[in-house]
């Protein structure tokens, strides 16, 4: 639920993007498709999918732009969107969004981590998180992904992906628990050095 | 029990700063190329006097039959059926209010 008066750029934006304004379409695609892609891409976990995803989802955002009441903020219409086509491509690929085997990169990468002892560039980091994420289940990895990284509130997660707040609570607590501690263990309690 | 060496505090900076995942320049390109192709296609804004027309003719309809209801006067001839049908209308009338209320209640996206 969004409070009156929040964010009227973003509403006269979204005015000018309904009326086919090419600069307000622009700025509201490259606003939101990194971390539409995110999202697609920590549930589908294949890059190509999560291209597909984010295509599709923003071809039905933005074709049915004039239907967006504005009861929520356009970002979590958005990912709403976007999260239902990434589950939906993840059941037609008769994938498992539970649980994912751990990518052939990630025994790379922890090989690695010996080599290069403890200086942990931005390339390496991001590695890291990658795998810590890779770890936990596909809906406690996006609902991490709302809360931390598109900096959505407990409510709004619960409006993304249609759970009760008991649920997104409990999940977030474990899912935070989990990461930490495969952060902990991945870098042999060099966790500090990331920050 | 083991203490958590990151803050919730750092391990938010700790993944907003490295979490993210960016698209390529050529699929951003496609992207932007997809939705400003959209606007052509875009349907026309709804035509707001017809919404407002409907209301008016089912205000006269209804006041019509009213005012028909109210010169046949049929609690003198069967009051029975007439409390009846009216019980049976207004119940009617009672959950339809109710199944619209509880629709508005649910999470609106959008």
């Amino acid at each position: 639920m969004r409070l009156k008066g929040e964010n009227n750029n973003e509403d006269k934006l979204l005015d000018k993007a309904i009326g086919g304004d090419r600069i307000s379409l622009n700025y509201l695609v490259n606003t939101y498709k990194d971390l539409a892609y995110t999202i697609a891409v920590r549930i589908v976990v294949n890059h190509e999918d999560a291209e597909e995803v984010v295509q599709d989802s923003f071809m039905k955002a933005f074709k049915s732009l004039h239907h967006f009441k504005k009861a929520s903020k356009f970002s979590t219409w958005l990912y709403r969107i976007v999260y239902n086509t990434a589950v939906s491509k993840v059941k037609t690929k008769k994938l498992t969004i539970t649980d994912i085997a751990l990518h052939p990169e990630v025994e790379r990468y922890t090989a690695a981590d010996d080599q290069h002892g403890d200086m942990l560039e931005s390339e390496e980091r991001k590695k890291y998180i990658d795998l810590a994420l890779d770890k936990l289940q596909a809906d406690d990895r996006t609902i991490i992904t709302l809360y931390y990284i598109a900096g959505k509130n407990i409510a709004e997660v619960c409006e993304i992906l249609n759970m009760k707040k008991s649920a997104v609570k409990m999940r977030l607590l474990r899912s935070r628990k989990q990461i930490i501690t495969e952060l902990e263990s991945l870098l042999n309690n060099e966790v500090k050095s990331l920050l | 029990m083991k203490q958590n060496t990151i803050t919730d505090k750092e391990l938010k900076n700790l993944l907003r700063e490295n979490g993210l995942k960016r698209t390529s320049a050529e699929f951003s390109n496609q992207l932007l190329q997809s939705v400003s192709g959209l606007e052509y296609s875009r349907p026309q804004t709804e035509f707001s006097a017809g919404r407002w027309l409907g209301k008016v003719v089912i205000a006269v309809l209804v006041t019509f039959n009213i005012v028909l209801f109210f010169y046949l006067n049929p609690f003198s001839i069967q009051p029975v059926a007439a409390v009846s049908l009216a019980a049976f209308t207004l119940g009617v009338w009672g959950v339809i209010v109710l199944f619209a209320k509880l629709r508005l209640e649910e999470p609106r996206h959008g």
